[in-house]
């Protein structure tokens, strides 16, 4: 009987026990496994090192590095918040430690980030200070050389819904892909110590590092035109501007800079609206610059020769019930079309638009890009459109002659201009030169397009902008043995159906040498005050900065 | 032919199996402490790669921290450089050497 009951009973330790282990095999044997597995198996994602973005150089405009999230472990902190936010704030650079105490003394909260990306030079005075809960977590950055140059030009990194970063306006945001790499990843097993295992399992796929981008950006040009600009803004009183300058022959942005702008470091302080690059996005009527491109298309077409005489220039000119004026109230008789350039004269240009009739008008505006986007590759570009072909009245014809009731961006009248700079070739505006790998190098070519205007029709047109440089209303400003082809431009500002009645905005365009172009220049100035007029404002920024160009490019005085 | 292989297995010494499984028993304690000690060297490579890594970027930041144009301008303008303001031209060799005859 009681080796009986002893059997039984051993029988029934040996079902309890192959029961508890068919528990912990089979039905919990997944759990326990993944458990085992946190011990002894790391995982680490392997960051892509976002590109660089180079100057025409290969100097650095943009360049990555590591900076570190500064956090801390609440429950294993040993100081009072106080304390802590005492010795951290001076080398935090902030005034008291009122916001790092306020984060430290949070409840119910185990982790928090103190502060995003600091130099590691800032970690090693944090790790210095031996406070225990405090941590740093290493992350990447961007590093601006210049600082808070070309950030319209060049975007700035951001965070995705998904935390991740990702490039946003300008360069970054158009080459967000190219730039952004693909991380990698690596598994191991890890010993009791953390040592690797050797025999252990092993994974790894390599990261692929970011592409670089070598711009057409010349870092000195870029630097003076930034430089020249807000010494214009000042001295004119504008409440900003703009400065594109691009080599008309292949569309190389050698410089782009616009002002007000932002710091790309900290885009976060910064209004929204800075970020939007006024050099692709600002729509505005160009005014009188738009002239050259009117008078190219109607030479191209033959509806007027340098030579053909305006014979309605006396006196205002009647459209429908409008009148047109010329800008200073002053008539020229007789204009021939070279005149009515060189004067700047709205009623000639109205004799050229009545000649050539609204469909060939808008089909060459067309040809030209107005209405297009240039395909510049910067991310935000917006384009105004186009009254529709077909739509225009008498008067949308006659005052889009003289540029106004017509809108563009900076980047479309300065791609229109260097189509004439160009031979009469379209020209694609371009900013970067070519993608850089570890072992390979990838160049964008220079994307030239079909002809718009005859090569005649391009010769007239630059004597006649060499004219107006010489002798138009800016000629006091003209640099003396070189040869310029420039155009002023004041412009009204529409404002809910009326024109502004004081402020104007100022710009000139031209390019140099007339006769073998190496840059094409555009300048706007918002609102001068110190005067309303181009040719005392945007054109002797113009000229200043051409100035300093003529040297940058080894352009030699003619005589 | 059988029977004598199996007289020669049934034969084996005691002492040669001894030996057998001192040996397979040290290789096994060698392997394991060549394994951890490998692991503790992979370990240390690794830091110090990513060391190696760290400096690398600190010396990268300070490179392109130094080829800043705007702050190599602002130390010369304090070291005294002055930009000249105007820009002279001169004339072609054959006019100046004609001048001074």
């Amino acid at each position: 009987m009681k080796i009986k009951f002893l059997t039984l009973g051993f029988l029934a330790i040996f079902l309890l026990v192959i029961a508890r282990l068919f528990y912990w095999q089979i039905i919990k044997g997944k759990d326990l496994a993944k458990d085992a597995l946190k011990q002894y198996e790391y995982n680490n994602t392997v960051s892509a090192p976002r590109g660089n973005i180079l100057a025409s150089d290969g100097s650095w405009l943009v360049s990555q590095t590591d900076a570190y999230l500064v956090y801390a472990e609440l429950p294993k902190l040993t100081k009072t918040p106080r304390e802590i936010a005492n010795l951290m704030a001076p080398i935090l650079n902030e005034d008291n430690g009122d916001r790092i105490a306020g984060l430290l003394s949070k409840k119910d909260v185990v982790w928090v980030a103190i502060k995003q990306k600091v130099t590691p030079e800032i970690k090693d005075s944090l790790t210095k200070l031996n406070i225990d809960g405090l941590g740093f977590q290493k992350v990447e950055d961007r590093f601006y050389t210049e600082a808070s140059s070309s950030a319209q030009l060049l975007g700035f990194v951001g965070k995705d819904a998904q935390g991740e970063d990702t490039g946003y306006f300008g360069l970054e945001g158009y080459y967000d892909l190219t730039l952004s790499g693909k991380p990698g990843f690596s598994q191991s097993e890890l010993d009791a110590q953390g040592n690797p295992l050797v025999i252990g399992d092993s994974r790894e796929v390599s990261a692929i590092g970011g592409i670089d981008l070598l711009t057409h950006v010349d870092k000195s040009i870029q630097l003076m035109a930034e430089q020249k600009l807000q010494e214009g803004i000042n001295k004119y009183e504008a409440s900003g501007g703009s400065v594109i300058i691009m080599n008309p022959k292949s569309g190389a942005v050698m410089a782009m800079s616009s002002y007000p702008s932002y710091d790309p470091r900290t885009y976060y302080d910064f209004s929204t609206e800075l970020f939007k690059n006024p050099a692709i996005s600002f729509t505005f009527e160009p005014g009188s610059i738009f002239k050259i491109v009117v008078m190219a298309s109607a030479l191209d077409a033959g509806v007027v020769k340098p030579d053909t005489v305006c014979d309605v220039c006396a006196g205002p000119f009647k459209v429908d019930k409008y009148y047109i004026d010329t800008w200073n109230n002053k008539y020229n008789p007789n204009s021939t079309m070279e005149d009515v350039i060189v004067h700047s004269d709205n009623v000639g240009m109205a004799f050229v638009s009545q000649k050539m009739g609204a469909d060939m008008l808008y089909d060459y505006l067309d040809k030209f890009g107005i209405g297009k986007l240039t395909g510049i590759d910067l991310q935000g570009e917006v384009t105004p459109k186009l009254r529709e072909r077909g739509t225009w009245n008498v008067v949308d014809l006659a005052t889009a002659s003289f540029g106004q009731g017509i809108a563009v961006t900076p980047i479309q009248m300065t791609k229109a201009v260097s189509i004439i700079a160009n031979g009469g070739f379209e020209v694609t505006p371009q900013v970067v030169a070519s993608l850089k790998g570890d072992t390979w190098e990838s160049d964008i070519k220079p994307k030239i397009g079909k002809r718009i205007v005859s090569d005649q029709a391009v010769k007239e047109i630059t004597a006649m902008m060499v004219d107006a440089a010489k002798n138009g209303e800016a000629k006091w400003t003209y640099i003396n043995g070189f040869n310029i082809a420039g155009k002023t431009g004041t412009a009204q500002i529409p404002i809910a159906g009326h024109y502004d009645a004081t402020n104007t905005m100022a710009s000139y365009i031209g390019f140099a040498p007339a006769d073998d172009p190496k840059f094409v220049m555009l300048v706007i100035l918002n609102e001068p005050k110190s005067s309303i007029w181009a040719s005392e404002t945007a054109a002797p920024l113009w000229y200043d900065i051409a100035r300093q160009l003529f040297v940058f490019l080894g352009v030699q005085p003619e005589n | 032919m059988r029977d004598q292989k199996t007289k020669k297995q049934t034969k084996f010494p005691k002492a040669t199996l001894w030996v057998a499984a001192v040996i397979f028993t040290a290789a096994c304690v060698l392997t394991t402490i060549e394994v951890s000690t490998d692991g503790v060297e992979i370990n240390k490579l690794t830091a110090q790669e990513q060391g190696l890594t760290d400096s690398q970027v600190s010396l990268n930041r300070e490179l392109v921290e130094e080829s800043s144009l705007g702050g190599i301008g602002e130390k010369a303008t304090a070291m005294g450089f002055d930009k000249p303001a105007k820009t002279i031209y001169i004339g072609k060799a054959t006019e100046f050497s004609a001048s001074l005859q």
